[in-house]
């Protein structure tokens, strides 16, 4: 197959840019238009094969040995079957149909399910539940606002497309551009987003949620009497707080700077607080910069499966959600766990070292594309295709709008997609009957 | 010297975990510390030298360089994977979210040839 194919999503961060053109030779991805660096590295690792598991593999006393599909399956139902409390893991980088199998299977197998946004913006997460938000898309954010604020995210390393896709550069229904908008950054690092902003703020690290929380008072006329808040001046501050006030469309979009700092959560809730109460003033939204391209869609396939976004735990045969109990660094710190199923994710690089040492060390299966330090470790490696390349799925964009994935070529040969992966160990548990 | 360490996104380590995760590229993207050029100069640093970064939960060594997103003095970037990870506490503080960012670390010259490949690293616990 030849030619360029229009309109294709790139499967890599929460921006879901779905306008990249693909050109194909021979069935392989040949040159990508309009993605950014990350798309580019994302669409070239699916052509090449060294870095690809391509045979299912089992360990059989010190070895991995290849085996076929089926038995490997066998393998993964049957360690996951036996353990008394498994944890399935992962999930930020497939589609959501491979994800609706995972939480079927999580509840069939009286397991804990939980994605990578836990150990992300899994506390923004919480902070929503505990307040609410007043959000938007990001076509209404293009079309209308006039103010952009981007807290504690870095987009032209992590989200390289967002400004100029989506909220500063592009011409809107009501923006010219970049000279109708302001941008203000507030990082404690002077990053390149920040070089281009109007106004950068610069923080010091672990103090946002006072800094918020001074906006919020200023906003409410109150007067702030020291000459720093968490080691912004004062009266840059008050700029800030103007600025906000006099926008006619404002958005705020935070980064893993609040979810991760000292206070976490009640960081993000005071960051949605400041959006809320700046509305009496102006129109304002907030949005989380997500960063797996459908780490989102798990919190909502998750959600309308049981109730809970993320950090669900089965064990009592119906669903419970506790965050920082049922959460995976916590269920596997405290040696709850005694059997990993990792789907698209690294779990071993990605995890604090305690963690991913205890993850080396018990039963685990993996199922990945790409040969990872999880898939090293795993006692069954079950390879897959690449979901949104290699084939078709659903994917939720940050802003919570679900968005097809194309598959544009073949998997190398005989490679199954994750959906059809975990479906598979479905099939398999229910005909050994449910536990 | 004592510093308070970030871990984050930067762009090459996002590539290199599309691209090559066991491999080089991510390796000599990822294992770096970025630091502020005067931290460097005063602990008499070249840049891409090698370091031993220690934290209250692990050690690693890694290399060190001038930050190109600019640090303040006394703060620290370490790329994620897992190099920054070997850095970093299971305590969630009942939020399911360990502290990837804001941790002290301290920072020293190291003698090693290298730092360890990915695949070497092992894990503690």
């Amino acid at each position: 197959m030849a030619g360029m194919i229009q309109n294709v999503t790139c499967p890599f961060c929460g921006c879901l840019c779905d306008d990249i053109r693909v050109v194909l030779e021979e069935g392989k991805v040949k040159e990508i238009y309009n993605g950014c660096a990350l798309s580019q590295s994302r669409f070239a690792e699916a052509k090449r094969t060294e870095n690809r598991n391509l045979q299912p593999l089992v360990r059989k006393g010190d070895a991995k040995l290849p085996v076929g599909y089926d038995e490997a399956l066998n393998r993964a139902v049957e360690i996951l079957a036996s353990a008394d409390h498994s944890l399935l893991y992962g999930w930020a980088t497939t589609s959501c149909e491979a994800q609706r199998a995972g939480v079927e299977l999580a509840e069939l197998l009286g397991a804990s399910i939980d994605d990578t946004s836990s150990v992300c913006h899994g506390p923004s997460t919480i902070g929503i539940q505990d307040v609410g938000y007043v959000t938007a898309t990001l076509g209404a954010v293009k079309n209308r606002a006039d103010v952009v604020i981007y807290w504690g995210c870095n987009p032209f390393h992590a989200h390289p497309r967002h400004i100029s896709r989506y909220t500063v550069f592009p011409r809107g229904y009501f923006r010219k551009g970049r000279k109708d908008r302001k941008l203000v950054v507030v990082d404690p690092r002077r990053t390149s987003s920040s070089r281009i902003a109007d106004l950068y703020v610069q923080p010091e690290v672990g103090h946002d949620y006072e800094i918020l929380n001074a906006l919020r008072a200023m906003l409410r006329g109150a007067k702030i009497a020291g000459p720093k808040v968490g080691g912004v001046p004062t009266g840059t501050l008050q700029q800030v707080a103007e600025l906000m006030k006099r926008a006619e469309f404002g958005a705020l979009y935070f980064g893993l700077g609040l979810s991760m700092s000292r206070g976490k959560h009640r960081n993000v809730e005071a960051a949605l607080e400041l959006v809320r109460d700046l509305n009496a003033h102006a129109k304002w939204v907030i949005g989380a910069m997500r960063g797996h391209y459908n780490v989102a869609g798990f919190n909502e396939v998750c959600a309308w499966e049981t109730g809970f976004p993320f950090s669900v735990d089965f064990t009592r045969g119906y669903p419970r959600y506790n965050p920082g109990e049922t959460s995976a660094v916590d269920l596997i710190s405290n040696g709850e766990i005694d059997a990993i199923l990792t789907v698209a994710s690294d779990p071993v690089a990605n995890l604090p070292a305690e963690v991913a040492g205890k993850i080396r060390r018990m039963p685990a299966i993996a199922v990945d594309p790409f040969k990872t330090l999880t898939t090293e470790a795993a006692d069954v490696v079950i390879p897959s295709a690449v979901a949104g390349i290699e084939g078709p799925g659903t994917a939720y964009r940050m802003d919570g709008v679900p968005i097809e994935l194309r598959g544009l070529c073949e998997p190398p040969p005989g490679l199954l997609g994750d959906d059809e992966i975990v479906l598979g160990m479905l099939q398999r548990l229910k005909g050994m009957g449910s536990r | 010297m004592d510093l308070i360490l970030i871990t984050g996104r930067t762009i090459n380590q996002g590539r290199g975990t599309m691209t090559d995760r066991l491999g080089g590229f991510h390796q000599k993207n990822s294992a770096v510390i970025q630091m502020n050029g005067n931290d460097l100069t005063e602990l008499g640093l070249d840049n891409r030298a090698l370091v031993r970064v220690t934290s209250a939960f692990g050690e690693v060594v890694l290399r060190a360089e001038e930050a190109e997103e600019e640090l303040p003095r006394g703060l620290a970037h370490i790329p994620y994977g897992p190099w920054a990870s070997r850095l970093v506490g299971s305590d969630t503080g009942a939020t399911g979210m360990p502290s990837f960012k804001g941790m002290k670390v301290k920072v020293q010259r190291e003698a090693a040839e290298d730092v360890k490949p990915a695949t070497t690293l092992g894990g503690p616990g």
